[in-house]
C-alpha cells in the first residue's frame, strides 16, 4: 500500500480516527507523518503512558477519592507531593507508599486488578511469618480467581490447601 | 568484548529456535529493584546516581551466569552504539537516552541485560528464542537470588526488610517501585 500523501513510499502507520461516528483512514509513510507532526514511538515508557492516562482525569477527586481533593502533604523524606504524583506519574521514595497509601489505594486497585497486596516473590532472608503469611494472602486469591473463572475443581483443592495451611500455621503458633 | 563483536552475531533469541519458534519469536521476562536507602531515580542527585551505578555494577559483575558479561556505560557511549543496542532489545529508549550515570551489564549471548539507573535503580531481562517464559522465569528468578545474596547493606526503610538485602522489599506492597503499575 502506498503513501496517500507521498504517494511514492509504502504505507507503514496506519490511522484510524473515529469522530461524531465517522469513520475515516489514513495510511502514511513514516517521513510524511513526521512532516504532519504524527509523533510514531515504538517504546512508550509505562509512567509516560500513566502520566498521560493522569492528565485526562478531571480532578482529584476523581483520581485520589473524595476525601483527597487538594491533599498538600508532602513526603519528610524526599518532599514528594501528590500534585507532583498527577505530573509525573512516578513516585519519589518507598515511604510514598506508606506515607500516600490512602490516596494511591484507589489507583494502585486498578493498576493490579483490583489488589492492594503483594502476592509474588518474597526475599529468601524474610521471616518465616511474613512468608507464610504472603503464602496464604496467595492461596486466597487464587481461589478467588478460581471461584470466578468457575474452575471448581481447583477452587476445591485450593479451599482444602488454605484449610491445611491455616490449621498448619495455628498449631505451629499456640506451640510457640 | 566490542559491540562489533555483537553485531557479527545473530543473538540467541532470535536464532529461530526454542519451542515454537515458527509462531512465537522470543519471549522475554524483565523484573525491577530499587536499593534500600535510596531514593528512586527521578529524586536522586548525580553523585547517588554514581553511587547506586557502582554498587550494582560491582554486584552485576560478580555474577557467575555461566556466559562472559561485560559492562558498557551508556551515558557515555556515542549515539550509535547505543542506538544498536535499544535495537537489539538490550537497552530500552528511556535507557539509551535518559540523563545521568547509567550503564548496562549484558551477557555475551545477549540472554541477559541488567539496566542500571534506568527508571529503577535495577531492571534485569532474561530473553530466549520461541515460547519460554517458564524457563525465562526460572532463570530471572534465580539471578535475582544471586542478586540479594551478593548484595549485603543495611536497609534505611524501618519495613520489614532484612539487614541483609540490599533491594528494598515490603510485605503489602512488594519490591516498591517508582512507578506504581509495576511491582
Amino acid at each position: 500500500m502506498q503513501c496517500q500523501i507521498c504517494n511514492k513510499n509504502d504505507a507503514t502507520i496506519h490511522l484510524t480516527e473515529i469522530a461524531d461516528g465517522v469513520r475515516a483512514e489514513m495510511h502514511i509513510c513514516e517521513h510524511c507523518a513526521q512532516e504532519q507532526g504524527i509523533a510514531v514511538k515504538s517504546q512508550i515508557p509505562l509512567n509516560e503512558l500513566l502520566s498521560s492516562l493522569l492528565a485526562v482525569q478531571p480532578s482529584d477527586e476523581e483520581l485520589f477519592g473524595p476525601d483527597e481533593k487538594g491533599d498538600s502533604t508532602s513526603c519528610p523524606h524526599c518532599g514528594f507531593t501528590l500534585e507532583q504524583f498527577r505530573k509525573e506519574a512516578v513516585l519519589g521514595c518507598p515511604y510514598d507508599y506508606e506515607i500516600f497509601e490512602k490516596p494511591l489505594r484507589r489507583l494502585i486497585q486498578k493498576a493490579h486488578n483490583g489488589k492492594t497486596t503483594h502476592c509474588g516473590k518474597i526475599p529468601s532472608k524474610t521471616s518465616t511469618g511474613t512468608k507464610k503469611q504472603i503464602k496464604l494472602i496467595t492461596l486466597k486469591q487464587q481461589l478467588e480467581a478460581a471461584v470466578q473463572s468457575e474452575d471448581y475443581e481447583m477452587a476445591a483443592q485450593l479451599r482444602d490447601k488454605i484449610k491445611k495451611y491455616e490449621t498448619k500455621k495455628n498449631e505451629v503458633d499456640r506451640s510457640q | 568484548m566490542k559491540l562489533t563483536d555483537l553485531s557479527s552475531d545473530i543473538n540467541e533469541w532470535f536464532s529461530g529456535s526454542g519451542p515454537l519458534a515458527d509462531i512465537v519469536i522470543s519471549s522475554r521476562i524483565r523484573l525491577a529493584r530499587n536499593l534500600a536507602g535510596y531514593k528512586f531515580l527521578n529524586r536522586c542527585s548525580t553523585d547517588e546516581k554514581s553511587e547506586i551505578l557502582k554498587k550494582l555494577r560491582d554486584v552485576l559483575m560478580s555474577l557467575d551466569l555461566g556466559d562472559k558479561i561485560f559492562y558498557i556505560s551508556v551515558d557515555k557511549a556515542p549515539p550509535l552504539n547505543r542506538h544498536f543496542l535499544m535495537e537489539r532489545h538490550l537497552i530500552s529508549r528511556h535507557h539509551a537516552f535518559g540523563k545521568g550515570p547509567r550503564g548496562v551489564v549484558i551477557a555475551q549471548k545477549e540472554f541477559f541485560t541488567a539496566m542500571i539507573n534506568e527508571e529503577d535503580h535495577l531492571r534485569i531481562q532474561v530473553l530466549k528464542g520461541g515460547l519460554q517464559l517458564s524457563k525465562c522465569a526460572e532463570q530471572i528468578n534465580h539471578i535475582d537470588d544471586m542478586i540479594e545474596k551478593k548484595s549485603a547493606s543495611p536497609s534505611a526503610l524501618d519495613m520489614d526488610t532484612s539487614p541483609h538485602v540490599l533491594q528494598i522489599w515490603e510485605r503489602r506492597f512488594g519490591f516498591p517501585l517508582c512507578c506504581i503499575c509495576l511491582r
